[in-house]
């Protein structure tokens, strides 16, 4: 496989990476996510939202360090190189299938927010078909838009954390008590169930050949890690003070229930709104994961990724049709879960012994031409 | 190809502007529910619904309308009130449901449930509940210059409330009180008078059932634990006796009791656990406010008298709120959340709510109340 040359126009700056990777992990998963960690951690959730934080510094830190190894490639490029041409294909191959599996889980779940809260009798391929073609347009005009559009959504969405004033005006800080009776299992299975929930880092293997800087990769990327825990950590506190322990354990969606205190003179009922809204927070998901979909599978096949992109859709499309049950939505989204525990979390671990070996190789290189 | 792929995708683009043409609601033909009550209907065990629906017709005069239906659950009691009005029926707007004495006292989570469920519904209604049937309050025709009487009952309540004459209790805080350990809640209750609905009690909820009843002007004492005040208003009396060395020589007191009324009162109070094991609980209370009513001419420049005065606000509060902690331990509802306090204290393993309900027997409150007269009007 050859190694990426990407001309200057299409090279993205450094810092974009902080915007992208935020929006990536911010998503369908975040408006149920304060209610699975709670059931697990209890009023105690902060401990593995924290922890699963740091994991995940480490990981981002292993992924660049892997990256800068072998400088211009992206996964393809270092799994070919890393481990043979078959057996990167065949790993390839399984990670155009991952992203494909997210991609089709935040489809699924946020076609399930628009029916139960706004229109229970809109098809699922309706709103399935309006997403995709906006997401098929913003990919059609390549890495560039698909950045553009996801830096402007996250512009008009990130206000939607000043509506949550008037939940917290509402908090009963003696939900927060007592603290640390959390034991080491239920945090370990607080710092599980959070793994599908900040899934979206794995976007910086594919991105990082666009990158201009690439010395400031490590850094603006740790700071999206930074910012998207924090927002974890103030949705989660205001959920947790906010209701009940068994109310919270019975809202499927915790995040969008807290919307439905708000209420504007001119706009009384602004949750309905928010739901509408919340396709800002998921179109740049679907868009970068399209991308991402699309482009691995050109890079892996050689195919043109026009082609990929609009058999993609059209297979979503044709997905999102037939499997509209609740049961099974939740199946998926578990299972994406537990494989992006290992591909997401776990992967970049298996490649540093590669990088080290490639560093190692390199360093003999200068040596030698010294 | 270019071009043909260009042409599918902006005519599949325009197809996002018919989002608009799923579900048709205009406006005029919609029965807008601002108001439901609640009742058992007669004998057996199905419900009846009172359905206050308003229309939005400029040619209409009288917007407002009322309709009964009965059956077994809510969406069936929906659907035999649709059966009885040309309007498609919606919930979105509704702000008050009521409840009748009769489902009150056996109680009402499952059919709050129902509405929790119901995305349409939104967490700002107020539950409400009635001595009266509320096919009865409902039917009240006074609802002053409001649109329709479930309008007029929200701003009933909402005036209350703003004025801290009331607790707020809306379906999102009733749930949270009925689904926490250890407080219960606390429900307005509306009663239709001279024909029209008004404000008359407190109901003491035990979980979700209607057990007791205190009057409204007690719920100064409740908010005072719960919340921070800033426009408390609170009537006292107390006798003269102890007064009269400083009332001024030429004035003769017309009665033996002296009223007085604060207003403007803010606090700040600390609930706190003093012994976790033989459940002893300590309240201080700070309070803080302007006299602006006073029935007998004591001179308050003073500093004596204003130190005794204040003194005997002191012990009047803190043996109210002793009273209400009495009687709540004898309805058995705890509605200042002492349990919640416990249980944000106890480490270890969590308590249910019938072992609260026995624990709550036992608990000691040492209330301590010091009060702070801030001004007493433009007269010494």
């Amino acid at each position: 496989m050859k190694s990426l040359s990407i001309p200057k126009e299409n090279q993205i700056k450094a810092w974009y990476l902080f915007i992208i990777l935020h929006t990536m992990q911010v998503g369908v998963g975040m408006a149920g996510y304060p209610r699975l960690v709670f059931m697990e951690a209890r009023q105690d959730s902060w401990i593995p939202i924290i922890i699963t934080g740091l994991i995940l510094h480490l990981v981002i830190a292993c992924m660049v360090f892997v990256l800068n190894s072998f400088e211009k490639e992206d996964l393809p490029g270092i799994l070919t190189k890393s481990m043979g041409k078959y057996v990167g294909l065949v790993v390839s191959s399984l990670f155009v299938i991952y992203f494909l599996l997210l991609f089709l889980s935040v489809i699924a779940n946020y076609i399930e927010f628009v029916q139960v809260f706004i229109f229970p009798q809109m098809k699922s391929w309706f709103i399935g078909l309006l997403l995709l073609t906006l997401v098929w347009y913003a990919v059609y005009g390549g890495i560039r838009v698909a950045i553009g559009s996801s830096f402007v959504f996250f512009l008009s969405s990130i206000w939607m954390v000043g509506l949550l004033h008037k939940p917290i005006t509402q908090i009963d800080s003696r939900n927060y008590f007592p603290m640390f009776q959390v034991g080491l299992d239920e945090i370990y299975q607080g710092v599980l169930i959070s793994s599908y929930t900040f899934l979206g880092f794995e976007l910086l293997w594919m991105v990082y050949p666009f990158i201009n800087d690439k010395k400031r990769v490590g850094r603006y990327s740790q700071f999206a890690i930074v910012f998207t825990v924090a927002m974890y950590l103030l949705t989660t506190m205001v959920a947790i003070g906010y209701f009940s322990p068994r109310q919270l354990e019975e809202k499927v969606w915790p995040l969008l229930t807290l919307f439905k205190v708000i209420s504007f003179p001119m706009f009384e009922r602004f949750d309905i709104l928010a739901v509408a809204l919340w396709i800002l927070v998921i179109l740049p998901n679907l868009i970068l994961l399209a991308w991402m979909v699309s482009f691995t599978c050109k890079r892996v096949h050689g195919w043109k990724q026009k082609y990929c992109l609009a058999v993609m859709i059209i297979f979503s499309l044709l997905f999102v049709s037939i499997f509209d049950d609740r049961e099974l939505v939740n199946k998926l989204t578990d299972f994406t879960g537990r494989v992006g525990l290992f591909l997401g979390f776990g992967f970049p671990f298996v490649l540093l012994p590669f990088a080290i070996r490639q560093r190692m190789k390199g360093k003999k290189k200068n040596a030698k031409s010294s | 190809m270019q071009k043909v792929l260009k042409f599918i995708l902006i005519n599949l683009m325009s197809l996002t502007l018919l989002a608009g043409c799923v579900e048709k609601n205009v406006l005029e033909q919609l029965g807008i529910v601002t108001a439901y009550g609640f009742d058992k209907a007669n004998g057996n065990d199905m419900l009846q619904l009172t359905t206050v629906l308003f229309q939005f017709n400029p040619d209409i005069t009288d917007a407002s309308q009322i309709i009964y239906s009965e059956g077994h659950t809510f969406r069936e009691l929906k659907k035999n009130a649709n059966k009885k009005s040309g309007y498609k029926i919606v919930s979105r707007q509704l702000r008050t449901i009521l409840y009748g004495p009769e489902l009150a006292r056996g109680g009402i989570f499952p059919y709050i449930d129902t509405l929790e469920r119901d995305a349409a519904i939104s967490d700002m209604v107020y539950i409400a509940v009635s001595n009266q049937p509320t096919q009865h309050v409902l039917s009240a025709t006074n609802y002053e210059q409001l649109p329709n009487i479930g309008t007029y009952i929200q701003r009933l309540i909402e005036t209350a409330i703003e004025d801290e004459q009331l607790n707020s209790n809306t379906l999102h805080e009733f749930t949270r009180a009925f689904f926490t350990i250890g407080q219960d809640p606390l429900v307005p209750i509306i009663e239709n008078h001279n024909d029209k609905a008004q404000l008359t009690g407190l109901a003491i909820f035990q979980d979700d059932r209607y057990v007791d009843e205190l009057p409204l002007d007690d719920i100064f004492y409740v908010l005072l634990m719960t919340k921070q005040l800033k426009e408390g208003k609170v009537e006292l009396n107390f006798p003269i006796e102890s007064f009269l060395n400083y009332m001024e020589g030429y004035e003769k007191p017309d009665s033996d009791q002296v009223f007085v009324v604060l207003e403007k009162i803010s606090n700040k109070t600390d609930v706190k656990i003093t012994d976790i094991e033989n459940l002893k609980y300590r309240v201080d209370i700070n309070l803080e406010g302007r006299l602006v009513e006073l029935t007998e001419r004591i001179d308050l420049s003073n500093r004596e008298a204003l130190d005794l005065l204040e003194k005997t606000i002191n012990k009047q509060i803190e043996t109210k709120i002793e009273e209400l902690i009495e009687k709540s331990k004898e309805a058995n509802a705890d509605f200042y959340g002492f349990g919640k306090e416990y249980k944000s204290k106890k480490e270890g393993k969590n308590i249910t709510k019938e072992q609260w309900r026995d624990m709550f027997q036992d608990i000691d409150v040492q209330v301590n109340v010091s009060t702070t007269i801030r001004s007493y009007g433009i007269i010494e």
